[in-house]
């Protein structure tokens, strides 16, 4: 379970997160959306423990981010966090990477070489494994970072718009089955940004709409339809949400083209 | 005579540093004769002659130093490595050669005295900037063996060897008591082996050509955010005891300095004493705010923290205590004894030891603040040549 509560986060003078309030189950997907700059990276970062918000807190599993040591590292074993432009190890190979992670959270090394082989081979990694991850497309740089963050088997995982950067169409696929697998089959908590609807429809199993650092509304795709009267796909829903000012805009931008 | 020179070798440098060594010394000595012969041996050729023992007395400075550094198997990773998988104990002779000195060392040393012809007081300094740097490696080299109080006893009569250094015959004497504790130490050193070393060692180890692309082994690179977010404990820093005997050390090392300048030079002392204050200083209070700031960003900019009038935020700022404190101590030291009195020996050690405790000691400890503070974690600072964004 993990509970964002009033949270409120500034980088400079304009706050970027005001008066978050989350409550996302154990078991569930939940994406964020919304247009650039609304504040889903950084609400993610809030609950990866990277940024410190202002306000508020964050907590997960009962245990509050950074209020201990001890606490911070309970939260930091059961939680990864895969943010959008990851750096990774150049020199190193792909399989010496993800048995790097892997080790970092103390999992059993047979069953991290294993792991470590299965992902490879899903992801179309095989052949690359040991070259060095700077001899990698962007395509094939993205899914080994996806798979870091797979392999270390924790329960809470955070992705970062995961379905952009270069992901090819079979990697969509393998990752959307493989979340939905973990969720069903081990109970995992996942939360992913995404700033686009067509991708996450299928997976999600609620949606926090963000807008201007607020959340605009938080339910399953038939809630927000239902809170929107609309019965269309999710992308008309979110029209109707966020980028109604968007439709005037363009109304106004015709009107003035017109002799 | 094939035979004696491969038994001396076994404890000499790599062969391009003898050969460098004694070119050197060739040129020195011919150039001190060609002096001596068109000059004649009065005292001008004194300052010549000082310079070719100044010469020598570094050179087995260094061979000092190198007489544990190349031989102890913790500054060299691989050695290590390959020792702990073998059925080595201490009980047997180091494969490499020893670390302890042995007769060979005597033979060496007889060597280079003599080299510098001479019967005289030089002699004893020679063979005390050899004893000094070899204990000085063998105590640094106790501190990661898990021996760190034995480190820093050997490191306090060392600060009274500089103390005494214009009295040779005294240095001498203190090296010389001092040794057999030292022989004792690193043998127990050994016997520990294999060690528990800090997970900081690896960067102060010698590089081989197994570490690739300027990694050293055991070092976990992994990127972000996993070097910055893993779930393990980050690096405890120094500990309170610990903080306190190397914050006393740094000052006794500064007094035994600075009280070793002829007193007839007080302006020179002074200077040198604020130079070493400034140095400390800088170095105490960069090195804290590297160590705790460089990749641990405030949480709002300044001008955020204008506009929004949050002056401050406590659980980011105190990260500021310490090195405010720290500037605090030779302000508060200057008011107290006054201007003529500061910046003497005693003072200036003082000054030293105090600053030094305040940077190493007064919180937040390093894990409390990476893991606790209220930053936010920027991995902007890393160094990206070994890395790919993506």
């Amino acid at each position: 379970m993990i509970h964002v509560i009033d949270v409120v986060q500034h980088y400079g003078v304009r706050p970027v997160l005001r008066q978050i309030n989350l409550e996302i189950r154990s078991g569930e997907l939940v994406v964020i959306l919304g247009a650039n700059g609304m504040g889903k990276t950084t609400l993610l970062a809030v609950l990866a423990g990277v940024l410190d918000p202002q306000e508020g807190c964050v907590e997960i599993d009962g245990l509050r981010r950074r209020s201990s040591v001890e606490n911070e590292l309970a939260i930091r074993r059961r939680v990864v966090y895969l943010p959008d432009h990851p750096w990774l190890p150049s020199n190193r190979t792909g399989r010496e990477f993800l048995l790097g992670v892997g080790r970092l959270y103390d999992i059993p090394d047979r069953r991290l070489l294993d792991h470590v082989e299965r992902l490879l081979t899903l992801f179309d990694l095989a052949r690359e494994a040991d070259w060095p991850i700077r001899s990698y497309s962007n395509g094939q740089q993205k899914k080994i970072a996806i798979c870091s963050a797979l392999v270390t088997e924790a329960p809470v995982l955070l992705l970062d718009e995961p379905f952009s950067g270069g992901l090819d169409p079979a990697g969509i696929l393998a990752l959307k089955r493989l979340l939905r697998r973990r969720i069903q089959e081990s109970g995992a908590t996942v939360v992913m940004t995404a700033p686009v609807p067509e991708m996450v429809e299928e997976l999600a199993d609620r949606i926090a709409v963000l807008s201007d650092g607020r959340v605009l509304a938080y339910d399953t795709a038939d809630g927000l339809r239902r809170h929107t009267n609309s019965s269309g796909p999710l992308a008309e829903v979110l029209e109707r949400l966020v980028h109604s000012q968007t439709l005037e805009k363009l109304d106004d931008y015709f009107r003035g083209d017109s002799p | 005579m094939i035979r004696a020179i491969r038994w001396v070798w076994l404890v000499l440098p790599p062969g391009w540093c003898v050969a460098l060594f004694l070119l050197f010394y060739l040129a020195v000595e011919t150039l001190c004769l060609c002096f001596s012969y068109h000059l004649g041996l009065d005292e001008a050729m004194a300052g010549v002659w000082r310079m070719r023992d100044i010469f020598v007395g570094q050179a087995c400075f260094l061979y000092g130093a190198f007489r544990v550094v190349g031989f102890h198997p913790l500054f060299r990773p691989e050695y290590r490595k390959w020792l702990e998988s073998t059925p080595w104990t201490s009980r047997k002779p180091l494969p490499v050669g020893p670390v302890h000195l042995v007769v060979q060392d005597a033979v060496v040393l007889a060597v280079v005295l003599a080299l510098l012809h001479t019967w005289s007081v030089v002699l004893l300094q020679v063979l005390a900037a050899f004893a000094f740097a070899y204990q000085l490696a063998a105590a640094v080299s106790l501190w990661p063996t898990g021996l760190r109080w034995r480190c820093y006893a050997i490191l306090f009569v060392l600060g009274a060897v500089i103390l005494v250094v214009q009295n040779p015959v005294a240095a001498a004497a203190l090296l010389a008591a001092v040794y057999p504790f030292t022989h004792l130490s690193l043998s127990r050193s050994l016997e520990q082996f294999p060690w528990q070393l800090p997970e900081w060692w690896p960067r102060f180890e010698l590089k081989s050509n197994a570490t690739r692309d300027g990694r050293k082994p055991g070092q976990q690179i992994l990127g972000w955010p996993y070097d910055l977010l893993q779930p393990l404990k980050p690096s405890e820093g120094i500990g309170l005891l610990d903080g306190t005997a190397v914050s006393l050390l740094l000052g006794w090392w500064a007094y035994a300095g600075l009280a070793n300048l002829p007193s007839d030079q007080r302006d020179p002392q002074a200077a040198l004493g604020r130079l070493m204050l400034v140095m400390t200083l800088l170095a105490g209070i960069l090195g804290r705010f590297l160590s705790y700031c460089a990749t641990y960003w405030w949480p709002i900019s300044l001008w955020g923290r204008l506009w929004t009038r949050r002056w401050l935020f406590p659980r980011y700022d105190r990260v500021f205590v310490a090195p405010l404190l720290a500037l605090a101590v030779p302000i508060a030291v200057a008011w107290a004894v006054g201007p003529t009195r500061f910046a003497q020996p005693m003072e200036t050690a003082l000054t030293i030891s105090l600053v030094v405790w305040i940077v190493l000691n007064v919180g937040p400890r390093l894990t409390d603040w990476r893991l606790t503070g209220g930053h936010r974690i920027n991995p902007g600072l890393r160094d990206r040549s070994q890395f790919v964004r993506l």
